[in-house]
C-alpha cells in the first residue's frame, strides 16, 4: 500500500504543473532574430496570470482545456539581461513582443506604407499575420525618426464567442519596437465569475465567523482548565501555532491571515484536553485517504461538465509560486482548520450533539472557507463539503494528527497542477505523502517489534 | 398595607419622566412608508428596480436599498426626515457594458454645467463620468451622491462587558451554585423563532447586499451567519446555565427604570431599523433572552470581580454607571443591565439583567420613534412588564 500511494502521489504530481518554460525563452529568442535583433545573455522567465480572466475564459468555453487564445489568462514573461522581453503562451506561441530601440532605425517609412511593412517583417514571427484585420494607425515624428502604430483585429482569435482581442504593432522607423496583444472578455463571462467571487468572499465571512466563535470556545475551555489546575500543553500550543504562522508566511498569505491561524491552532493544541490515542498504525490512512480525495476533486470538475454546469479547479493561480510557496499553502490550511474543525468544534459539541453533529458542523463551515466561483455556485460548496466530510471520516478512524496529514497531501496533490512545472515542486508533494506514510509505518514498527 | 407597587410605580415612572436631552431626533415614519414615497416619486426610468431588500437609519432619515434577482446593479435612496426630495443613486457592476460617452455628451445626460472635478474611469465595456457627483455608467445616469451610514465602532465598553461575560462563564463552573437551564430552554426557543421568521427580518442585513452578489446569496449568508451565532449562543448557554433564583420585585423594578432611562438617553439606530419589522416583536423577545443571558453572566463576572474591595464594591459599581453614561454610547443599554445586575444576587442577576434589556428596548424604541406601530407594541410592553412587576411586588413577601 505504501508503494502504491506513494506511486499514485508521483503519478498525480510529477509533470503536471504548468509548463513551457523552456520553450518560452527560445521562442522569444526565434523572434527576436526573425525581427532582426540577437538579445544577449540568459533570459528571466516568470509566470504571470490573471485569475479572473482565467475563470472567465474556462466559463466562456464551457470548462474545456487550454486552446488558442489562452494567452489572454495565463503566459511566460521572458526579460533578457540586456534589454527585449516578450510573452509566450504555456503551448509556446508567441503572444506579445518588445524590443529596444535601434541607435538606427533605419529608413522612416510614409504612413501609407506602414501596413504592408508591418506586415510582411511580422510574417516571420507570426504565419497569419497576413490574414490580420487593419483596424486603425497613427503616424508622429520624434526627433529624426518616425513612428507608426497600427491596430490590428486577427482573423482567428480561438476565443469564445463575443470575446474581443487586437494587437497594438508601434515601429519605429522601419523597425518593429513592439507587438502588444489586448484582450477584451465578454462582459458577462467576467461578470458571472466577478459575482460569484464577490459571493464567495460573503459565505467566506460567514466560515470565518464560525472560527472565530470556536476560536470563544476553545479560549473558555482553556480557562476552565486553569482554574482547575488541569495541564495546559503551553510548550505544544506555541510551537504549533508557530508553526501554523510560519507555513502562512512561507505561503505568502496576509499577515493577519498568518496571524489569526497560529492563533487558533495554538490556543486549540494547548487548551483542550488531549485527543484519546488511536492505534498508531491508523494512521497509515492518512496518505491514501488525501490522494483519493485529491483524485476525486481533480475529476470533478469533468462529471460537472457533463452535467451541463461549470467547475473549474480548486486551486487558484499562484504565477511567481515555488516550492516553498506550495509548502506553505498546502501546510496553512491543514495544520489551522483541521484541529479546529476536527478536533475542537466536535469536543466542544460533544455534550450537546454528540462527535459527528460537531464534525459535520466543522464540514459546513469548512465547506464555506475554500470554493471557487461555479455555476451553479451549489456545485463547487458540495465539492468542498465532500472534501471537509472525508476529513472528518480520516479524523474519526484515525485522529487528529492523519487528518492533519491527509489534508496536506490533498492540498498539496491539488495545488501542484497551478503552480510551474519542476521537479522542487513534485519532491514537495511527495514528501508530504512519505511524511504521512511514515507517521504510520514507523509508530507501528515500535508497536509491533 | 404594601407600598411596593407603589415603589414599583414609581421607579418606572421615574425612568420615564426624567428629563433627558434629545440625541437623535425621532424618526416621523416608517421605513415601508420611506419607501412608498420613493416608489411614488421619480427614480432612475430605465432600470428594473427589483424588490425592496433592506434599510438602514441613519441620524436624519431612512437609506432604502432595492436589487433586482440577478444582482448586477441596486439602488439606493435616501429620503430625509424633513420635506427634501428623494435622493437615488444607482450602483451598476463595474463589467455591465455600456458606450463611451465624451465628456460633453455626458454632461448632457446629467445636465452638469462646467467647472468642478471632473473624473472618468474606463471600464471593461464602458466609460463612467464623476461631475463632482453626479454620476453617469456608459449613457446611464447615476444619480447623487448619498449620506453614508456611520461605521460601527466597537470601543473600550464592549471589551470591558466581554472580559467581565469570560470571568462570570468561568464564576458560573467554579463556584456552580444551584444552575437551572430553563434559561437555557427558553433561550433555544426564543432563538429558533428568530430563525423561523429570519427571512422577513433580513431587511436589517443592510451591509450584505452588494453590487454584483445575487440577493439570495446575501440574504443566505446573513441567515448563516444569524444561525451561527444563535447556535453559539445556544451551546454556551447549555454549557453555563443560569442559576436558580426567585426575582424580586424592587430590584427589578430598579433595573426597568435604569433600562427606560439609558434606551431614552441613548436610542439605538439598529432599534429603530428593528421597530420598521413587522416581526419586531419576536426580535425583541430574541435579544432580551439572549442580551439578558449574556448579561447576567458578565454581571455574575464583574461581581466576583469587584468582589476583593468588599463595602467598595457599590460605589464603584456607581461610578462605573457614571462614567457609562457618558462614554458608553448606544452601549449603554448593556452596560446599565450588566450594572444593575451586579448590584443584586447572583441567583437574580438573570432576571434583573433581562428586565433591564427588555425596558432598555421599550426606551429606545419610545424615544427613537414617531410612528404608531412600534409605540403601541413598545407601550403594550411597557404597560404588560410594569403590571407584571406590580403584581409581584404585591404577592411578594
Amino acid at each position: 500500500m505504501v508503494a502504491g500511494c506513494l506511486a499514485a502521489t508521483i503519478y498525480l504530481t510529477a509533470g503536471r504543473g504548468v509548463g513551457g518554460r523552456e520553450m518560452a525563452g527560445e521562442a522569444v529568442r526565434e523572434a527576436f532574430t526573425a525581427l532582426g535583433w540577437k538579445p544577449l545573455g540568459t533570459p528571466m522567465t516568470s509566470l504571470e496570470g490573471d485569475q479572473a480572466v482565467a475563470w472567465a475564459l474556462a466559463r466562456g468555453r464551457g470548462g474545456s482545456g487550454p486552446a488558442a487564445g489562452e494567452g489572454s489568462a495565463l503566459r511566460w514573461r521572458v526579460r533578457f539581461p540586456g534589454g527585449g522581453e516578450g510573452a509566450v503562451t504555456i503551448s509556446g506561441a508567441v503572444w506579445a513582443l518588445r524590443l529596444p530601440v535601434p541607435a538606427d532605425p533605419g529608413q522612416n517609412l510614409y504612413p501609407a506604407s506602414v501596413q504592408r511593412a508591418m506586415r510582411e517583417r511580422l510574417a516571420a514571427v507570426f504565419p497569419d499575420a497576413e490574414q490580420w484585420r487593419w483596424v486603425a494607425g497613427q503616424s508622429w515624428r520624434e526627433g529624426d525618426v518616425t513612428w507608426h502604430r497600427g491596430r490590428f483585429a486577427p482573423a482567428v482569435t480561438g476565443l469564445p464567442h463575443g470575446w474581443r482581442t487586437h494587437l497594438e504593432v508601434e515601429m519605429a522607423g522601419s523597425s518593429v519596437v513592439s507587438v502588444q496583444r489586448h484582450t477584451q472578455p465578454l462582459a458577462s463571462d467576467v461578470g458571472v465569475v466577478m459575482g460569484r467571487i464577490a459571493e464567495l468572499q460573503l459565505l467566506r465571512s460567514v466560515g470565518v465567523l464560525g472560527l472565530a466563535l470556536a476560536l470563544v470556545g476553545v479560549v473558555l475551555a482553556g480557562a476552565e482548565q486553569v482554574a482547575f489546575r488541569r495541564p495546559v500543553r503551553w510548550l505544544g500550543g506555541v510551537a504549533v501555532g508557530a508553526l501554523a504562522w510560519a507555513a502562512g508566511r512561507v505561503g505568502a498569505l496576509p499577515p493577519w491571515e498568518c496571524a489569526l491561524g497560529g492563533v487558533l491552532a495554538g490556543t486549540v493544541v494547548g487548551f483542550l484536553p488531549a485527543p484519546g490515542l488511536m492505534p498508531a498504525g491508523r494512521r497509515l490512512i492518512a496518505a491514501p485517504a488525501g490522494v483519493l480525495v485529491a483524485v476525486a476533486l481533480l475529476a470533478l470538475p469533468g462529471v460537472v461538465d457533463q452535467l451541463g454546469g461549470w467547475l473549474p479547479p480548486r486551486a487558484p493561480l499562484l504565477a511567481e509560486g515555488g516550492p516553498a510557496l506550495l509548502a506553505g499553502r498546502m501546510w496553512f490550511p491543514a495544520l489551522t482548520e483541521e484541529p479546529v474543525l476536527r478536533f475542537a468544534l466536535p469536543t466542544l459539541a460533544e455534550p450537546l450533539a454528540g462527535w459527528w453533529g460537531g464534525a459535520l458542523v466543522g464540514a459546513a463551515l469548512g465547506s464555506l472557507l475554500h470554493p471557487v466561483p461555479a455555476v451553479p455556485l451549489t456545485a463547487s460548496l458540495a465539492a468542498e463539503l465532500g472534501l471537509n466530510v472525508a476529513m472528518a471520516v480520516v479524523a474519526r478512524w484515525g485522529g487528529l494528527t492523519s487528518a492533519i496529514l491527509a489534508r496536506g497531501v490533498c492540498e498539496g496533490v491539488l495545488r501542484r497542477q497551478s503552480l510551474p512545472a519542476g521537479w522542487a515542486g513534485d519532491a514537495v508533494v511527495v514528501a508530504a505523502a512519505a511524511l504521512a506514510l511514515a507517521a504510520g509505518v514507523g509508530r507501528r514498527r515500535k508497536v509491533v517489534p | 398595607m404594601n407600598l411596593r407597587p407603589l415603589a414599583v410605580g414609581g421607579l418606572v415612572a421615574a425612568g420615564l419622566a426624567i428629563p433627558v436631552p434629545e440625541r437623535i431626533p425621532p424618526a416621523p415614519r416608517s421605513p415601508l412608508a420611506a419607501a412608498r414615497l420613493v416608489e411614488e416619486s421619480s427614480g432612475p426610468p430605465v432600470l428594473g428596480w427589483g424588490r425592496l431588500r433592506a434599510w438602514r437609519r441613519t441620524t436624519e432619515g431612512w437609506l432604502l436599498l432595492w436589487q433586482p434577482s440577478h444582482g448586477a446593479w441596486l439602488l439606493r435612496a435616501w429620503v430625509a426626515d424633513e420635506a427634501k426630495p428623494v435622493r437615488w443613486r444607482v450602483h451598476a457592476a463595474p463589467w455591465l457594458p455600456g458606450v463611451r460617452l465624451s465628456e460633453s455628451l455626458a454632461r448632457l445626460v446629467v445636465g452638469a454645467e462646467g467647472g468642478g472635478d471632473t473624473y472618468h474611469f474606463d471600464r471593461p465595456a464602458r466609460r463612467d463620468w464623476d461631475f463632482a457627483g453626479r454620476r453617469v455608467a456608459g449613457a446611464l445616469e447615476l444619480g447623487y451622491d448619498q449620506p453614508e451610514p456611520a461605521a460601527a465602532r466597537l470601543g473600550l465598553w464592549p471589551a470591558l462587558l466581554a472580559g467581565a461575560a469570560l470571568a462570570g462563564a468561568l464564576c458560573l463552573v467554579v463556584l456552580p451554585g444551584d444552575i437551572t437551564h430553563r434559561w437555557t430552554l427558553a433561550l433555544a426557543g426564543g432563538l429558533t423563532a428568530l430563525i423561523a421568521v429570519a427571512p422577513s427580518i433580513v431587511a436589517l442585513a443592510w451591509g450584505v447586499f452588494t453590487v454584483g452578489v445575487r440577493p439570495w446569496v446575501a440574504q443566505l449568508s446573513w441567515l448563516a451567519g444569524l444561525a451561527v451565532v444563535c447556535a453559539s449562543l445556544v451551546a454556551l448557554a447549555a454549557r453555563y446555565g443560569t442559576l436558580r433564583g426567585r426575582p424580586r420585585a424592587l430590584e427589578l423594578a430598579a433595573a426597568a427604570g435604569a433600562g427606560l432611562l439609558a434606551g431614552r438617553l441613548a436610542p439605538v439606530e439598529l432599534g429603530v431599523s428593528v421597530a420598521g419589522l413587522t416581526a419586531r416583536p419576536v426580535v425583541w423577545m430574541a435579544v432580551v433572552l439572549a442580551l439578558g443571558y449574556l448579561a447576567a453572566v458578565a454581571a455574575i463576572g464583574l461581581r466576583e470581580l469587584l468582589h476583593p474591595l468588599r463595602r467598595l464594591r457599590l460605589p464603584v459599581l456607581v461610578g462605573l454607571a457614571a462614567v457609562g453614561l457618558t462614554s458608553a454610547g448606544p452601549w449603554l443599554g448593556p452596560v446599565a443591565a450588566v450594572l444593575v445586575a451586579s448590584a443584586v444576587a447572583r441567583p437574580r442577576a438573570t432576571w434583573t439583567a433581562a428586565t433591564a434589556v427588555s425596558f432598555w428596548i421599550v426606551g429606545s424604541t419610545m424615544a427613537s420613534c414617531a410612528w404608531v406601530e412600534p409605540l403601541r407594541d413598545a407601550l403594550l410592553v411597557l404597560l404588560a412588564g410594569s403590571g407584571a412587576l406590580a403584581f409581584l411586588a404585591a404577592v411578594e413577601r
